[in-house]
């Protein structure tokens, strides 16, 4: 962790605990996530249940807990589709240049001048919420700015001596592209991925909350918080702790990210 | 009998705000295999376009190409892509100016070793890999096995030119173009180069176009030498009698120059003498 401010490295600790917990689910929960339990309804917080119930009775720390694998989930592989798709539209474009380039660079823009969250509402409206719609969605909706950055970037790596040099011992373009030029302009994709996954989470946590995301009884922390909203005067545990989680996680994205790009900056 | 490779009437343009810009003007020159020929010129004169115009590395807009390149009877200007990435590493090879950027700084250099092998012989895997030591090892690196497993930066630039070379000749080229290929170095750096290039030269039986605006280098390891100024040859002839009696006035002007440069240090009088009168020029 040399070279990396206490910020980022706390960020770090803070996901790795995170990610733990998410993998160990079904180990470290004290109860059911999903088991019911109407006498024990809207109880505060005690030894029984740290965090309290919400009106059918259901733990609210093992419904986070199980949560936090659906939303972190959710992140990883939103992030995964855009980076894939972006790095693929950024990297031809800014390769092949001319037409190509032209053409490529006017659907980024196209996509950007959508606002996201009603581009989102709109297709999932048509095509149904569901956890693997979601995370598509997501990552459809958000590879624009990862391929104006790989463009950018190839746009000055390919003018670069080892890639005339890849091409002077007979490398193809599409080796050249992806051996040597795209390897390349991986430190600012990595900074951008790391950012992407808070803000995944964050979208995720908007959609459950607006009820098109991940659908009841799945846990996720958007949807708690939407669950626990009707309760709110009653019971502010119900939307206090999921929106902790959902603020620290993506604090903590946020400074690793932010590390990562001072350190790459050297 | 044909020559290994000949040049005839390249020119090179390139677009500039419309206006067409020619670095390469009407050139016409023959390497014989196992032969060195050195291009020297200034700056600016197209001495490196022409070295990579002979594979058509130069990006092709904005540059126009007109003439014929032909290698081992194979016409190199209109030949199809397939064909150029064959002969490009495996029988025509380059060695570039800066070795530091010759290489790309993500990848270990004996995977770039390795890539160029696989490029363009059959051998793969371990076998590959063992080439790639053994070639390391010809070009003078000690410990190659540990030597292929270093990133570029944790080699000094003479290792990186030699990681170079040993690129350039893994496929066993039968041409090697070698584009100033000591001036990034140290001196002393140069000196083991030049003699490791000229060593290899010899070996190999390799023919070798070599690009300089040195004409120390070129007087130790040329046969021939073409001038270039601007994007025309001017002369071209035996390296001892381009040097020795220049035929054409700027020929004349760089030996000038050059003499100069000695004389500030060595002492008066120990200068080379110049021969009798210029003879022909050679086509």
């Amino acid at each position: 962790m040399r070279g990396f401010s206490r910020a980022s490295q706390a960020g770090a600790m803070i996901l790795l605990v995170l990610a733990v917990i998410a993998i160990a689910a079904p180990w470290i929960a004290p109860h059911d996530p999903l088991r019911t339990h109407l006498p024990d309804a809207l109880l505060g917080p005690s030894a029984a249940y740290p965090l309290g119930t919400d009106q059918l009775g259901r733990d609210v720390l093992s419904r986070l807990i199980y949560g936090a694998r659906i939303s972190l989930s959710i992140g990883f592989i939103a992030v995964g589709i855009a980076i894939a798709v972006g790095v693929a539209v950024g990297g031809l474009a800014g390769f092949a240049g001319g037409w190509a380039d032209a053409v490529l660079m006017r659907l980024v823009d196209t996509m950007l001048s959508i606002p996201t969250i009603f581009l989102l509402l709109a297709i999932i409206a048509f095509i149904g919420p569901g956890i693997y719609v979601i995370m598509a969605v997501i990552g459809l909706t958000s590879w624009m700015g990862v391929a104006r950055l790989v463009r950018a970037e190839v746009l000055s790596l390919k003018e670069r001596e080892y890639v005339l040099a890849a091409r002077a011992i007979g490398a193809s373009s599409w080796r050249v592209l992806t051996r040597h030029v795209l390897p390349n302009a991986m430190a600012p994709v990595i900074v951008s991925a790391t950012l992407g996954v808070g803000g995944a989470i964050l979208t995720e946590s908007v959609l459950s909350y607006l009820g098109l995301g991940v659908q009841p009884p799945m846990p996720s922390w958007g949807n708690i918080l939407n669950e626990g909203r009707v309760a709110l005067g009653v019971a502010w545990w119900l939307t206090v702790s999921p929106g902790v989680c959902i603020l620290i996680t993506v604090l903590a994205f946020n400074l690793l990210g932010e590390g990562i790009r001072e350190r790459f900056r050297g | 009998m044909t020559s290994l490779l000949s040049v005839e009437h390249l020119s090179v343009s390139y677009e500039q705000q419309g206006e067409p810009v020619r670095a390469v003007d009407d050139v016409t020159f023959a390497i014989e295999a196992g032969e060195v020929l050195a291009l020297v010129g200034e700056s600016g004169s197209g001495k490196s376009s022409v070295a990579l115009a002979l594979t058509r590395l130069l990006p092709m807009p904005p540059a126009v190409m007109f003439g014929e390149v032909r290698f081992q009877g194979e016409e190199l200007l209109q030949a199809p892509e397939a064909l150029l990435r064959a002969i490009r590493g495996g029988k025509i090879s380059y060695v570039f100016q800066d070795p530091e950027t010759s290489l790309n700084p993500v990848l270990p250099v004996g995977e770039q070793l390795i890539e160029a092998i696989e490029l363009h012989t059959e051998i793969s895997g371990a076998s590959a890999r063992q080439l790639a030591a053994e070639w390391l090892t010809k070009v003078g690196i000690a410990s190659a096995g540990e030597r292929l497993r270093a990133y570029p930066h944790q080699l000094s630039g003479g290792m990186q030119q030699r990681v170079m070379l040993a690129m350039a000749l893994a496929a066993e080229p039968s041409l090697l173009i070698a584009d100033e290929p000591t001036t990034a170095l140290d001196v002393t750096v140069q000196l083991q180069i030049l003699r490791l290039l000229r060593d290899l030269q010899r070996s190999l039986r390799l023919a070798v176009l070599l690009i300089s605006h040195d004409l120390t280098v070129v007087e130790r390891i040329a046969h021939r030498v073409g001038v270039m100024s601007k994007g025309r040859l001017v002369e071209i002839g035996p390296v001892a009698q381009v040097l020795q009696q220049p035929a054409h006035p700027y020929t004349q002007q760089l030996l000038k120059y050059r003499s100069m440069m000695t004389l500030r240090r060595a002492p008066p009088g120990l200068a080379q003498g110049h021969g009798e009168q210029p003879k022909g020029v050679e086509p």
